[in-house]
């Protein structure tokens, strides 16, 4: 290794910039500096908004802690205006490398988990084989397993160290994350910051895709003509969710975690509302340790039972297969030169940065001076050198130059008790990129990943990647990518002699025709029908609180006003937006203090949007983003607005707010009603939704008709008039009710307006012949549905349906009364009553298709003591 | 010596099991000195599917998935096996232990067992307790046979005092346990100071006391430790538990690097609570087996349960 001054990508060392830069260089520098960060900063939104994370860490605020550490800058996903430029013959040279190391590790897998020869004849320590983390006892079936490769998606992270030369970092295989990430920022960058694309022809990223996409859905060896295919996350609390959820909109498969997924019958299957979905191809974005519960080590129930029995039969795809995380180890590193001759017959194109396995005795007294007093070792380099396992899936670092001696002898004692758990790398002095800095452009030490994917004709480099971006002087690890991390763009260029139309020449495959399979999965039907549920609590909750704020009259109302206002105060308090009605009597100042708490942060309506907000992730990859946005960003700053004028001392002024903060719910929820029904498809998730707010729209409506019928003397005819108006009010059906009766108001009209009428979308008649008709097209249309499934099915419509005929009889026993009044006045008690049977219908609904089952439990390995000790006796 | 053994496991659960996947180590293996000459394994109710093959030791399996609800899971594995282990070596003309850790590292199927398994890890403590038996330069079986009578003598046998839960450190405090305790003690210590061990599971004959009927299922299952003794003379088994060398009593189902490995019925399980397990195995010689009429009743299926 030559020199220990890091190569800049874009100055030369002798003052002149490369000239794949200067182009580009020239469109910044005319950009200017202000222009560049907010591009950053809007990548940054943008970036947010596809992967459903939020951008700002707190739901009550769109503004970022005071403790980041830059509180001017974009937090979560960063991607840097500046791209890195890979010159053509730069990136043909990597690619032929990553090939090669690819198919070396294949070969090995294939070894290791086959013959072992790598262990015969002595080319692999057995230490780095069966202490490797990765490597995975499953069983064999009599008969063999299906063939299948190993890796099938391959991302490697490279440095460019001072000698100019890329040298391997880490290999990525168990989850290789980071191709939506690329493919995500390209998109970003082209939108963002469209001009630095003019600059010089770039190789595109789409060919690549298609030819991915295309090969996953290769039929497989089962009967299935049209697979379908599922990425498994471990779900929105997982760093690298946003990546998930990116990854699978663009090879439009489903985002499943494991509880989505079963095995019957030695196939995969998906949990949906419309009962079990087969799954032929999954990809694995978790631990390969702990995929399937029923083999390997894991000790608890994690995973899927039965997953692996069903990959070996060929009835499932992995990708990759789980046991593939062996080749993560970095003890095999020094090792691979080797087995790339052995394997290959060939020389390794890609070195990996100087690695030293302590395991092997000759390095015996390196590793003394290693872990030795701090001291003149290794010419002065010694301090460059870090500890880490050589096993596998650990990567946490120990860089030998931060230890103090204590924590040095500590290390040095653990190493020297089993030198072969661990490795020692020397640091690589990373190249430097120019990045976007807080005021200037700044040269920053950046690690390239690139990704690589196997088809049954060979492999296949995406021509871009992901580099990330360190701080200055923060050391370049193995470690997997933070949470929080700046990245980049990856350019190819394309070599002026060959135009851009070359590559699109290339010859494809036909693609095979792709339909959409997207079933909704049992879990995100849940999510759906809850957030139709916290929607419609959020508008009727507005509605009330509206109609309360209309009735205040000033400092003396009139008995009838002090009557209509005791209904509505009361109603308040029932549903949770008040929590006790503290200053008696309705005058205007009183009434005020009494709501004051309503826009509170800890409010009913702060509550209900921020469970709204949290639904946001859960939901990100099944919304189109004009619906995401609006539901998360317009629900954040409903809530600011809460918060900053909810309390006030002034009675006009908190009236004031309240009364904008309830329009300005009652249009979020109107808008986010528009947005659902001309952006989302009828079936699927939205069918969900809209029960979840036939659900709470029927039950609000008959809360408020049981509430209102339920005062002192209401049977008298005034009262009752006041009343039924205050119903229509609630029940946003005055100008329908005008319509159809003008100025008189009776009873009956007004019920069967509210009760029966199936069409007013207001009423409760609506709602539950809605929630009838969806429920019995929910499953009927689709022969593959499991008879049991179409029976309960059928059964929820019936229970709809009979709710509606028992309102139909109270309204029409109150039609045909002598006295209306007094018959309506009776009817509370049934009104509830009915409510109650739809919150059951609720539950019913909840127990059908969301399905949530109890945890599986592990038997026969301890984990439960009284039977574990009857097992093993003597 | 031909043996008859028949192991049956019960488990009756106390709400229904709607889903059921199980792993199942309960077919005995070839191996030098034990050939299995027939066997079936039978369960109730019938699977929706059934798999045979082999784990990644080599030891034989059947994985059973069960997809409608049910109140019972009944097991019965019979198996013929002819057993004749051969008579270890003389102690002198074994290597020294030192010498036997250096071949062990660099085979390439004994190597395996220098590693811990995710139930059981070496440990400093139990390595000490263990090196007392290996003083530079023995012989590795002379070594082994001393801390195979040492653990013999100073351990009590004691049932439900540990579980498997309990480490081998708490077993070297106790001073008590069963046999899986004492073979994973064994494997700690010997894996700690470099040497091969393996977890084996199987089954030893027992005799009924003189005057007294044989009782049925009244058998266990077993648990010893394999050692290595070099290429040329290769793996014994020592049972701790009674202080002897495997030869003729025993039948080994299988080996992993501890219990985890080889855990005899092994199930994810969606439902059930309450459960209660009966586990009953009979080890008896062919010929005594074909004499006695009441396990000549046995058969196969179904499971009779023992009644304690």
């Amino acid at each position: 290794m030559s020199g220990t001054i890091p190569i800049d990508e874009m100055v030369d060392g002798q003052g002149g910039v490369r000239p794949q830069w200067r182009h580009l260089l020239s469109i910044l520098s005319e950009l200017g500096h202000a222009d560049l960060l907010g591009r950053r900063q809007q990548i940054a939104l943008a970036l947010s908004d596809q992967t459903g994370i939020l951008s700002s860490p707190s739901p009550l605020s769109g503004l970022i802690s005071a403790d980041e550490k830059t509180p001017e800058g974009p937090v979560g996903v960063v991607c840097d205006p500046i791209p890195l430029i890979l010159k053509n013959e730069e990136f043909a040279a990597l690619e032929k490398g990553v090939i090669q190391r690819a198919r070396l590790l294949e070969s090995l897998l294939r070894d290791i988990y086959g013959e072992r020869s790598v262990l015969r004849d002595h080319l692999l320590p057995p230490a780095l084989v069966w202490g490797n983390q990765g490597f995975l006892r499953g069983g064999n079936p009599d008969g063999g397993e299906a063939a299948g490769h190993f890796i099938s998606c391959y991302a490697v992270d490279l440095v460019r160290e001072p000698d100019g030369c890329w040298r391997v970092l880490a290999d990525r295989v168990d989850r290789g994350n980071g191709i939506g990430l690329a493919i995500e920022n390209r998109r970003q960058m082209a939108r963002a910051i469209p001009e630095i694309f003019s600059s010089q022809p770039l190789r595109r990223l789409g060919s690549f895709l298609d030819r991915w996409q295309d090969g996953i859905q290769r039929p497989g060896s089962g009967e299935s003509t049209n697979p379908s295919v599922a990425l498994l996350t471990p779900g929105p609390a997982s760093p690298h969710w946003g990546e998930h959820v990116i990854l699978a909109r663009e090879l439009g498969c489903s985002l499943v975690e494991t509880a989505d997924l079963t095995v019957r019958e030695g196939q995969l299957w998906l949990k949906t509302v419309r009962g079990l979905r087969r799954i032929d191809v999954l990809f694995i974005r978790q631990g390969g340790g702990s995929i399937d519960p029923l083999e390997l080590d894991s000790v608890g129930p994690g995973g899927v039972s039965g997953l692996l029995d069903a990959a070996r039969s060929g009835s499932v795809r992995l990708i990759n297969d789980p046991r593939s995380g062996f080749a993560e180890a970095l003890g095999l590193a020094p090792f691979l030169p080797r087995l790339t001759g052995w394997f290959l017959g060939e020389d390794p194109l890609l070195e990996t940065i100087e690695t030293v396995w302590l395991g092997d005795p000759e390095t015996e007294s390196f590793r003394e001076r290693l872990l030795g007093p701090a001291g003149e070792q290794d010419g002065g380099h010694a301090d460059r050198w870090v500890i880490t396992s050589a096993l596998g899936s650990d990567r946490t670092v120990q860089r030998l130059s931060i230890l103090d001696d204590a924590k040095k002898a500590q290390l040095a004692e653990k190493v020297r008790h089993a030198p072969w758990r661990y490795v020692a790398y020397r640091e690589p002095l990373a190249s430097l990129s120019p990045t976007v800095g807080e005021s200037a452009i700044v040269p920053r030490p950046i690690v390239l990943r690139l990704f690589a994917i196997q088809e049954d004709d060979g492999w296949t480099v995406l021509p871009g990647g992901v580099a990330r971006v360190f701080e200055s002087g923060e050391p370049v690890t193995v470690e997997p990518i933070r949470v929080v991390q700046t990245t980049k763009d990856v350019w190819v260029t394309v070599d002026e002699h060959v135009t851009q139309r070359g590559s699109s020449l290339v010859a494809h495959r036909p693609l095979a025709i792709r339909r959409d399979q997207a079933d909704l999965p049992s879990r995100a039907a849940d999510d759906f029908f809850w957030l139709g549920r916290y929607l419609e609590q959020i508008e009727s909750g507005a509605r009330l609180l509206h109609v309360t704020l209309a009735h205040i009259a000033g400092p003396d109302p009139s008995p009838r006003e002090r009557a209509d206002l005791e209904v509505l105060m009361r109603q308040m308090q029932a549903t949770g937006i008040i929590h006790r009605v503290s200053m008696p009597g309705y005058g205007m100042s009183n009434i005020a203090r009494n709501l004051a708490g309503t826009g509170s942060p800890d409010g009913y309506f702060a509550r209900t949007l921020r469970k709204i907000i949290r639904l946001g992730p859960e939901l990100a990859d099944r919304l189109t983003q004009d619906v995401r946005d609006y539901l998360i960003h317009r629900a954040n700053a409903i809530l600011e607005s809460f918060v900053r004028h909810g309390r006030s001392g002034d009675p006009t002024k908190t009236l004031d707010h309240l009364f904008s903060g309830a329009n300005d719910l009652l249009v979020y929820s109107a808008t986010l009603s528009g947005f659902v029904a001309e952006n989302m498809v009828r079936s699927g998730g939205r069918q969900f939704l809209d029960l979840g707010r036939r659900i709470e729209r029927a039950s609000s409506v008959l809360l408020d008709c049981a509430s209102v019928l339920d005062q002192p003397d209401v049977h008298q005819r005034g009262r009752m008039e006041g009343a039924l108006r205050l119903m229509l009010e609630l029940g946003d059906s005055v100008i329908t009710y005008r319509s159809r009766y003008f100025s008189v108001v009776q009873p009956a009209p007004v019920l069967d307006l509210l009760l029966l009428d199936e069409d007013n979308p207001r009423g409760v008649g609506f709602q539950l012949t809605a929630l009838r008709d969806s429920l019995a097209a929910l499953v009927s249309d689709s022969p593959s549905v499991p008879a049991a499934q179409q029976a309960a099915s059928r059964e929820l419509a019936a229970a709809a349906e009979a709710i509606r005929v028992t309102l139909a009889d109270l309204v029409n026993m109150v039609i045909s009364a002598d006295n209306q009044d007094a018959a309506a006045a009776s009817l509370p008690a049934a009104i509830r009553e009915a409510q109650r049977a739809v919150m059951s219908l609720s539950e019913q609904i909840g127990r059908c298709y969301f399905s949530v089952l109890n945890s599986p439990r592990l038997v026969g390995i301890g984990n439960d003591a009284t039977i574990d000790d009857s097992m093993v006796g003597s | 010596m031909i043996y008859r053994v028949r192991h049956t496991t019960s488990y009756v659960y106390g709400r229904p099991v709607e889903l059921a996947a199980h792993v199942l180590h309960l077919t005995p293996r070839d191996c030098p000195g034990q050939k299995l000459l027939w066997t079936s394994l039978e369960c109730e109710p019938t699977p929706v599917r059934r798999q045979t093959g082999t784990d990644h030791f080599g030891n034989r399996i059947v994985w059973l998935f069960h997809e409608t609800p049910h109140s019972r899971f009944d097991i019965v594995a019979l198996s013929e096996v002819d057993v004749q282990f051969p008579e270890p070596p003389p102690v002198h003309m074994t290597a020294s232990w030192e010498e036997i850790a250096v071949l062990a590292a660099s085979d390439p199927d004994v190597s395996e067992f220098l590693f811990d398994g995710p139930m059981c890890a070496a440990s400093p403590r139990v390595g000490a307790y263990v090196a007392q038996s290996f003083p530079p330069g023995r012989s590795v079986l002379e070594g082994l046979l001393d801390l195979n009578e040492r653990v013999f003598r100073e351990f009590r046998f004691s049932s439900g005092v540990t579980s498997l839960r309990t480490t081998p450190e708490e077993v070297l405090e106790r001073r008590e346990g069963v046999c899986q305790d004492f073979t994973h003690l064994i494997l700690s210590g010997l894996r700690w100071l470099g040497l091969p061990a393996r977890y084996t599971s199987g089954y030893i004959r027992t005799r009924p006391s003189p005057g007294q009927k044989r009782r049925l299922g009244a058998d266990v299952s077993h648990a010893w430790v394999g050692v290595w003794l070099g290429p040329e003379y290769g793996w014994i088994g020592l049972d701790p538990t009674n202080g002897i060398v495997v030869r003729n009593e025993h039948v080994i189902l299988g080996w992993g690097r501890d219990y985890s490995d080889i855990s005899p019925v092994r199930g994810l399980i969606l439902g059930g609570s309450g459960d209660t397990l009966r586990v009953g195995v009979d080890l008896v010689p062919v010929e005594e087996w074909e004499q006695d009429p009441s396990l000549r009743a046995l058969g196969a299926f179904p499971a009779k349960i023992p009644v304690d």
